[in-house]
């Protein structure tokens, strides 16, 4: 019985984390950790940067927006000011086309039907400066992560999807949205 | 920029108050939602209809709608909703059926909703309406609308009287904060000019204020 109620306890857990939570609300540059600011000056974005914190099943965190030669970018600290990662936003079709098939092929292996609705290059660990700078002068984007926004048909059901997929196809993390409730849009 | 808009405004409301069939109020509304399984929702409003000007500025009450609608989720981000309507006005009930087919897209920083719509009048004949209503929402602070934070929210609709072929259009900016995970409230108006094909000779302009819950 015992373990009839520790095994129902441990799927409850593992089910709920699943999806992805988040919540985000703006943040004047005064409150956010002076380390982090310091570190975007690297960068020299010319547009305006808007700041955010951040809290989901990762933690608290702080995020940079802006853009960039024409993309968005996110940038990810944690609550001390260091930096975790860099999101750029791009387009499928901008990627090599051995890249589009490796994902391609991916997704096909866990969704019956999808559509990609959102992709960002995740930059992340050491050298990051540089490596951002050779993807933005000659376009390599080699050591970075996919990560993908898809609307996804699994069995009858169509959910969305965050999908976190290494440079070699791997899926190192799938979360799972929750539906907004938009009763305001219908009724 | 903006001695443009005073201009237009101006010259609405020159416009609507010059019409003799102006009239103004306020539409306090609670909607209600209650998920029965994960496809289907049974939603349930009651919205009053209280006029503050009608040719003179006097206060009194037209009528209280009360509504019933189930809400089958077809796909992800699709909805067919089936109701009724009851309408209490001036001690008589009048009915109607109604039929929304919903489409709901969430953006990076905004939502936005189509709702189709049908609805049967029953009277001595059964007269029929069709309708088609845009909206659009964002967050005023960050790209989703999170607990304790307020979001615009803007929607146009167009409303065509099959039986008098007449034309209705409606246009309703609204503020609106959300409450709790599932409870949001909106403030706003709605302008509605009726009778549009003949001529515009009505118009009515409505304070809103919804309080949706989801139970």
């Amino acid at each position: 019985m015992k373990l009839v109620v520790l095994i129902s306890l441990f799927t409850c857990f593992t089910m709920s984390s699943q999806y992805k939570y988040e919540r985000e609300f703006r943040l004047n540059v005064e409150e956010v950790p002076i380390s982090a600011v310091q570190f975007l000056k690297q960068f020299q974005f010319k547009k305006k940067v808007k700041w955010y914190g951040e809290e989901s099943q990762d933690g608290k965190t702080f995020e940079a927006k802006t853009y960039y030669n024409a993309k968005k970018y996110s940038l990810e600290f944690d609550a001390k000011g260091k930096i975790l990662d860099v999101e750029i936003k791009v387009r499928v079709n901008s990627l090599n086309k051995p890249d589009q098939e490796m994902i391609k092929k991916e997704l096909q292996k866990v969704f019956s039907k999808y559509k990609i609705k959102k992709l960002q290059l995740q930059f992340s660990g050491k050298e990051l400066l540089s490596r951002i700078k050779t993807f933005e002068t000659k376009g390599n984007y080699s050591t970075c992560f996919f990560e993908l926004v898809v609307s996804g048909k699994i069995g009858k059901e169509r959910k969305l999807f965050e999908i976190l997929m290494n440079s070699k196809g791997e899926i190192v993390k799938k979360l799972e949205f929750k539906i907004l409730n938009s009763d305001n849009l219908e009724f | 920029m903006r001695s443009i808009f005073i201009f237009f405004f101006v010259l609405f409301v020159g416009k609507i108050t010059s019409q003799t069939n102006f009239s103004a109020g306020v539409l306090p509304k609670v909607v209600t939602s209650f998920k029965m399984s994960p496809k289907i929702k049974w939603v349930n409003s009651i919205e009053s209809r209280e006029f503050f000007y009608d040719k003179e500025f006097e206060l009194t009450h037209s009528l209280v709608d009360v509504s019933t609608i189930f809400s089958l989720k077809t796909e992800m981000n699709n909805k067919l909703n089936f109701g009724f309507i009851f309408r209490f006005k001036d001690g008589e009930v009048e009915y109607r059926s109604l039929q929304h087919y919903n489409i709901i897209h969430s953006l990076e920083q905004f939502q936005m909703g189509h709702r189709f719509a049908f609805e049967q009048f029953y009277d001595d004949v059964i007269n029929l309406r069709g309708r088609y209503r845009f909206t659009i929402q964002r967050a005023l602070n960050g790209d989703k609308i999170d607990v304790f934070e307020w979001y615009l929210k803007l929607s146009n609709e167009y409303l065509w009287q099959f039986n008098d072929e007449n034309l209705e259009i409606r246009l309703a900016p609204n503020l609106g904060y959300r409450l709790s995970k599932r409870n949001k409230i909106e403030f706003g108006v709605e302008y509605r000019a009726a009778d549009f094909v003949r001529e515009l000779n009505k118009n009515q302009l409505w304070m809103r204020c919804t309080m949706y819950i989801s139970l």
